[in-house]
């Protein structure tokens, strides 16, 4: 009996060590697994949280007078809620930034009135001779000839398009997107537009002027008579529509879902709600 | 002769176990195969999905340079231009989407990408060069595309005969940009059973006067 003293604690050792092991792939193959599960489930909650609070946002837009947020009402309607010039809001856990796009500037499209973008680029940091030379590429492509002399005659059609041929960044054309739309607004509205498009729109000191009334909230059209000594044409309103770009992101956990798109909303028309434009948004941490 | 029995027993259960856990997890293993196969194939589904619904209805001009959409959509695939392609994250490209036979009664889906990063598309005939490609997915018993849409720029615009309905927008098999210079509103894919409906982007009337406007 002596000699087989041990062989059972070596054996009980064994056997505990090959449990041991099983256990712990299959406790890593679990988790790396149901990690993967979670993931999954996370990005279509996510995706679907989105898609619901857009759906309501875009509701509420057919069917609610477009007024301004209304503080101490029901906060579960999302028309209490919203604002219209790029500020954030969040409705049903989902964080939004909804910009009138009549309160940005048209993109020049023909070579002749290229001095809008040309102070953007000025208030973005480029020296005035350098913004001349980039608005001076818009103004060849916008004239470009074949060899045989007609016309190319192309618009520029995308806003990457523009960061092509300007030579900006990402960054920069982000900035730019923040101005101009190629939507074809035909009004600018003062109480939504960016401050930098407002400085764009009123040079010199007049935008400090029309900032401040906006802040307190002072902006009407006797305003704009007392600012600017004349009366609001019919090209500057304080309303918003038709268009609007959506952003929205859905956060769970440190990760977010962003959507962005750009909708045309007119209840009485036979196609009340158009989709103008979407695309990949760059990521707000990249842009501030 | 005890501990030798034992010793026996042991191994037999040990290996029995191991013999029991190799199956489970040989199984498990088919399973998660086609499960991660179904994921990816899932995923590159979403990045062709994101690439239709972010196209760019873009106004070209044709051989005689009448202006249209550059958008061709068939039965069997479309071409568009998209603001967000699978493989150039930074610029527009032109991209193909379309089936392609997989043995008998089988198709695959296919995703082919020309990027716009250096090119000016500005005609139809423009040469292209399509130098990505990816096969989303496979083993489709059935897989058609088609199109919703006005049936021309002309109806979208026109009132209507007295006593007719009026024209409105409808479902269409085949849907070329330049011939009806308009673009589509949505693209109906079928997959397998079921139909997927992408809401694209519309901006014709802009497009079609900003053409205009500069020749």
């Amino acid at each position: 009996v002596r000699p087989a003293r041990g062989v059972a604690l070596v054996l009980v050792l064994v056997l505990t060590m090959i449990l041991g092991l099983l256990m712990t792939q299959l406790s890593l193959s679990t988790r790396a697994q149901t990690g993967r599960a979670q993931a999954l489930t996370d990005l279509t909650q996510r995706r679907l949280a989105l898609h619901s609070a857009e759906s309501v946002l875009l509701f509420g837009l057919l069917t609610r007078p477009w007024g301004s947020a209304r503080a101490g009402f029901d906060e579960a309607a999302v028309e209490n809620l919203w604002r219209f010039d790029g500020e954030p809001f969040t409705h049903n856990g989902v964080e939004f930034f909804v910009q009138d796009v009549s309160g940005r500037l048209p993109l020049p499209q023909i070579a002749d009135s290229l001095i809008t973008l040309e102070r953007a680029l000025v208030a973005m940091g480029y020296t005035s001779i350098e913004a001349e030379r980039k608005t001076l590429r818009l103004r060849d492509f916008y004239s470009s000839t074949a060899p045989t002399g007609k016309l190319l005659g192309s618009p520029i059609q995308s806003m990457d398009e523009l960061g092509d041929l300007l030579g900006l960044s990402r960054r920069e054309l982000e900035l730019l997107r923040g101005v101009f739309t190629l939507y074809p607004v035909t009004q600018f509205n003062i109480n939504s537009a960016s401050p930098l498009a407002v400085r764009i729109r009123y040079p010199g000191f007049l935008a400090d002027s029309v900032l401040m009334y906006r802040e307190r909230e002072q902006l009407d059209a006797a305003a704009v008579f007392r600012l600017t000594g004349r009366s609001t044409d019919e090209f500057t309103v304080f309303f918003p529509g038709p268009a609007f770009e959506i952003r929205a992101r859905a956060s769970v956990g440190d990760v977010a879902l962003e959507s962005l798109s750009v909708w045309v909303i007119q209840p009485y028309e036979y196609e009340p709600l158009r989709l103008w434009e979407r695309r990949r948004p760059l990521a707000l941490e990249q842009f501030q | 002769v005890e501990l030798l029995i034992s010793v026996a027993v042991l191994g037999m259960v040990i290996g029995l176990a191991s013999y029991a856990f190799s199956l489970f997890s040989g199984s498990w293993s088919v399973v998660r195969l086609s499960t991660d196969a179904q994921i990816n194939s899932a995923q590159r589904l979403d990045l062709v999905r994101h690439a239709l619904e972010n196209s760019i209805p873009w106004g070209v001009r044709d051989s005689r340079d009448n202006i249209g959409f550059y958008f061709l959509g068939r039965e069997e695939g479309l071409t568009l231009v998209t603001s967000t392609p699978v493989f150039s994250d930074d610029s527009h490209a032109v991209v193909r989407v379309f089936r392609e036979m997989e043995g008998a009664n089988r198709w695959r889906l296919v995703y082919e990408e020309a990027p716009l990063r250096s090119t000016r598309l500005t005609r139809a005939d423009q040469q292209l060069d399509f130098r990505h490609r990816m096969i989303v997915m496979g083993g489709l018993a059935s897989l058609r595309f088609r199109y919703f849409g006005w049936a021309s720029l002309q109806a979208s615009v026109e009132e209507g005969v007295p006593g007719a309905p009026p024209p409105r927008p409808q479902w269409f098999g085949d849907f070329d940009g330049l011939v009806r210079q308009i673009s589509p509103q949505r693209i109906g894919l079928t997959l397998g059973g079921a139909e997927v409906v992408i809401e694209i982007p519309e901006r014709v009337s802009t497009v079609v006067e900003r053409l205009r406007v500069v020749e």
